[in-house]
């Protein structure tokens, strides 16, 4: 008879694997190259320069360079106050975790339901963008013009979206993972392709090719030249977008991820190459188009949803093939990373009790999310087949709409990182900086971008001219996802208040 | 496919074990998820060590995100949740080992669960890993995790069939030899399990890798030899073994292949 003695499972980790993830960390480590990689290909440059392009040039004309660099500055105050809470809570949910530590469960949970609804609203542009460039790559291909046309046809469009997502929730499902070797081709390829196109943009504008040869100036470069205010916002809440995806490197834990370099200098070179990368990339492309509303203006509403798919030919000739290789690959890469941020997101909202505990399943044989990820990817498909119906510039409305919301959550979130670090603010001139004054005018800057943009587009008028009624689409989503939050959110208390009743606890670590 | 009848002859005398050769069961890992394959497994584990008297243990493994696939925007850290679901999967499974097994669980987190369950295993000093297969029913699709075992793990593997109820006690060992190879590394493993577990042990030829034409009796399990691809002391689980697990209604056991002065020279060779 052997002797019975059971002992507790240990709690936490063995101390032989430890809590140091650090063990074996030459496998995974990520050197500032690796950094800048990841940073990049988050950003997926060739998706955003050619979903955010048109709708920034339309709002803000030849200042698109000016407005791209200043766009910037409210991202970097505000990732620096991420970077801080990342630090002191590393726990999943980020802007759901840290609002409700700092604002208590209300606002926490608003904030929450604005992440999750720019996320999920975005795969389902991410997908858009990438059916255009699916059937256009086709064509261009097959050589069969009418291929590319076929994303015109509503169903069809729709199907092919809708398959797209399935097979990324499936990939996010299963956890199947990107490998190293896969992001460094990516991003290579999109960087290479980008300045390809740049290059050749200039060479058609200095043969007399170009379609309209527009002379440079450094009035581009001047923000206060946007004829006005309302502009200027617009301009900036998409240029918001525009790098919606830098901060990924800022929040890399050395401990969690293996980075083997602070992470700050991978983030300040991610900078460099993306700044860099969309500066010429719209250099090039003003020089060469223009933004006049004819044919390949940027000022043509025919073409501002998509405007790499309209410029690609022109410029680059038959290896246009590339440039749809490159937005397709970058949307499909982009989709995938995206997927998994709303399911983690609902994953620690049910959780902690602030959505129904199904959304804190997980798979055990993927330890994957799987509920919240199916959940997520049907809202995203719906979304998808009813804006494709009701607006014609369906990618080009939810690329605004996006831009507002992302203002928003990110203020939010800065202002949390100002009231939660408000003790500490006053230690040293760093603290000041990175936990006060950053964070405090970041976030005050993109909620006065957030209202003035959110106030603008009840005009009909605004942005792609998609109205409902006699009051902008834009306005109508924006409204309606807040509506829809904060009816979710009352019943969520209904449902158990607990949440809702008692002060948010996680796991804090002390900041320098 | 062959359907000539496999040849299975019960062995005489047991082979005298040298002491170096740690083919007795003292220490068993299972390796558990939460799901349906990872109950058969642990009905498997539990068996298994019932009949040796070995002790038991049950290991989860978090998977840590890999760093190239980073989650957009940025939401934290997602494992701790998972680990605390994990701890509420092996109370569940603690509830299942009948009180006069020594039984002990954690949990660990590695970039894959393979290489988890594989430094837990070397940790513990385990004489056996045991995982739920997948395969059965003529299904060949097994869980990653379990196929980079079958192509890796440094200690034997146990394989538990879809559905195996492990009610029946321990009470035959087979030993799968190859015809072409007289004398084989599992041969002297099963003897010695055999001998430990007071059974018979038989071996078996299998033309083909037809597994389907023995009549498996409830109880056995079958011990495989790796391929002679494998690493050194590393099981690698050759086309033959692959086809006979997916039709063998048993459990499989999967042996590395031992340090020998031949396999060496075939390993260079293969590099």
């Amino acid at each position: 008879m052997t002797q019975t003695s059971r002992s507790a499972p240990a709690d936490g980790l063995d101390a032989s694997q430890g809590g140091d993830h650090r063990k074996g960390l030459s496998a995974g480590a990520i050197g500032v190259l690796g950094g800048v990689v990841i940073g990049v290909s988050t950003i997926a440059p060739a998706y955003t320069l050619s979903g955010a392009v048109g709708p920034t040039a339309s709002a803000v004309g030849e200042h698109l360079p000016a407005v791209l660099i200043v766009g910037f500055i409210p991202m970097l105050l505000v990732a620096l106050g991420y970077r801080q809470l990342n630090r002191a809570m590393p726990d999943s949910g980020t802007t759901f975790t840290w609002a409700s530590r700092a604002f208590g469960p209300w606002i926490g949970w608003m904030g929450s339901w604005c992440l999750l609804a720019s996320t999920i609203l975005v795969l389902s542009n991410l997908a858009g963008i990438a059916v255009d460039f699916f059937y256009l790559a086709i064509s261009q291909l097959t050589g069969m013009d009418w291929i590319a046309d076929l994303t015109r046809n509503v169903p069809i469009n729709i199907i092919t979206c809708l398959a797209f997502m399935a097979v990324a929730a499936y990939i996010s499902y299963r956890g199947l993972e990107a490998t190293k070797a896969f992001q460094y081709v990516l991003v290579s390829f999109q960087v290479i392709v980008l300045v390809w196109f740049s290059v050749a943009a200039f060479r058609h504008v200095a043969t007399g090719t170009a379609f309209d040869a527009t002379q440079f100036s450094w009035d581009w470069f001047n923000p206060f030249g946007v004829e006005s205010f309302s502009a200027f916002a617009a301009g900036i809440a998409l240029s918001v977008f525009i790098y919606w995806g830098w901060d990924v490197v800022l929040t890399m834990n050395e401990e969690s991820r293996g980075m083997t370099t602070t992470p700050g200098k991978a983030a300040l070179l991610t900078i460099l190459v993306v700044v860099g990368l969309y500066t010429l990339v719209t250099l090039a492309t003003l020089s060469f188009a223009g933004v006049s509303a004819t044919e390949l203006g940027l000022g043509n509403p025919d073409i501002q949803e998509n405007v790499f798919a309209a410029l690609a030919g022109p410029v680059m000739g038959p290896l246009a093939i590339l440039i749809s290789l490159a937005v397709l690959s970058s949307s499909a890469s982009s989709l995938q990373s995206t997927m998994i941020s709303p399911a983690r997101t609902m994953l620690a909202m049910g959780h902690y009790g602030a959505l129904s505990p199904k959304y804190a399943r997980i798979s055990p044989k993927h330890q994957t999310p799987a509920y919240a990820t199916i959940v997520s990817v049907i809202i995203a498909s719906v979304f998808y087949a009813v804006m494709r119906v009701v607006s014609e510039n369906v990618l080009w409305d939810t690329i605004t709409t996006l831009g507002m919301m992302v203002c928003f959550y990110y203020g939010v979130t800065a202002l949390a990182c100002v009231w939660y670090f408000r003790a500490q603010a006053t230690d040293s001139l760093g603290s000041f900086i990175n936990k006060l004054l950053a964070p405090l005018l970041g976030g005050i800057l993109l909620l006065i971008f957030f209202f003035q943009t959110a106030w603008d587009s009840m005009d009909p008028a605004y942005g792609s001219g998609s109205q409902i009624g006699g009051v902008g689409l834009v306005f109508i989503l924006g409204v309606l996802i807040f509506v829809l939050g904060v009816a979710a959110m009352l019943v969520q208390h209904r449902r158990s208040p607990e949440f809702f009743r008692r002060r948010f606890e996680t796991t804090e670590h002390p900041t320098d | 496919m062959s359907s000539k009848t496999p040849e299975v002859q019960t062995a005489g005398d047991a082979a005298v074990v040298s002491s170096d050769q740690p083919s007795a069961l003292r220490r068993i890992l299972v390796g558990f998820g939460g799901d349906d394959r990872s109950r058969d497994a642990l009905r498997l584990g539990v068996q298994l060590a019932q009949a040796s008297d070995a002790a038991l243990r049950i290991q989860l493994v978090v998977r840590q995100d890999a760093s190239f696939t980073p989650a957009y925007p940025p939401v934290g850290d997602v494992e701790d949740i998972i680990a605390e679901q994990g701890r509420g999967w092996l109370a569940e499974a603690e509830d299942m080992i009948p009180a006069d097994v020594e039984l002990s669980s954690r949990i660990s987190r590695a970039a894959s669960v393979a290489e988890g369950l594989i430094a837990a295993a070397e940790e513990f000093d385990a004489d056996l890993l045991v995982t739920g297969s997948g395969v059965g029913s003529r299904r060949l699709t097994t869980h990653p995790a379990v196929n980079a075992l079958l192509h890796s793990s440094p200690v034997p593997l146990a394989l538990a069939p879809v559905g195996h109820t492990g009610e029946d006690t321990v009470s035959h060992v087979f030993a799968a030899v190859s015809a072409d190879h007289a004398v084989h590394q599992v041969t002297d493993a099963a003897a010695s399990w055999a001998e430990q577990l007071h059974v018979p042990v038989s071996q078996v030829t299998f033309h083909a890798g037809d597994a389907t034409a023995v009549d498996w009796p409830a109880g056995g399990v079958l011990l495989i030899g790796s391929s002679r691809l494998a690493g050194r002391r590393r099981l690698f689980l050759g086309d033959t073994a692959a086809r006979i697990l997916t039709q063998l209604p048993i459990p499989l056991i999967v042996m590395p292949r031992h340090d020998t002065p031949e396999h060496r020279n075939l390993a260079d060779s293969v590099r």
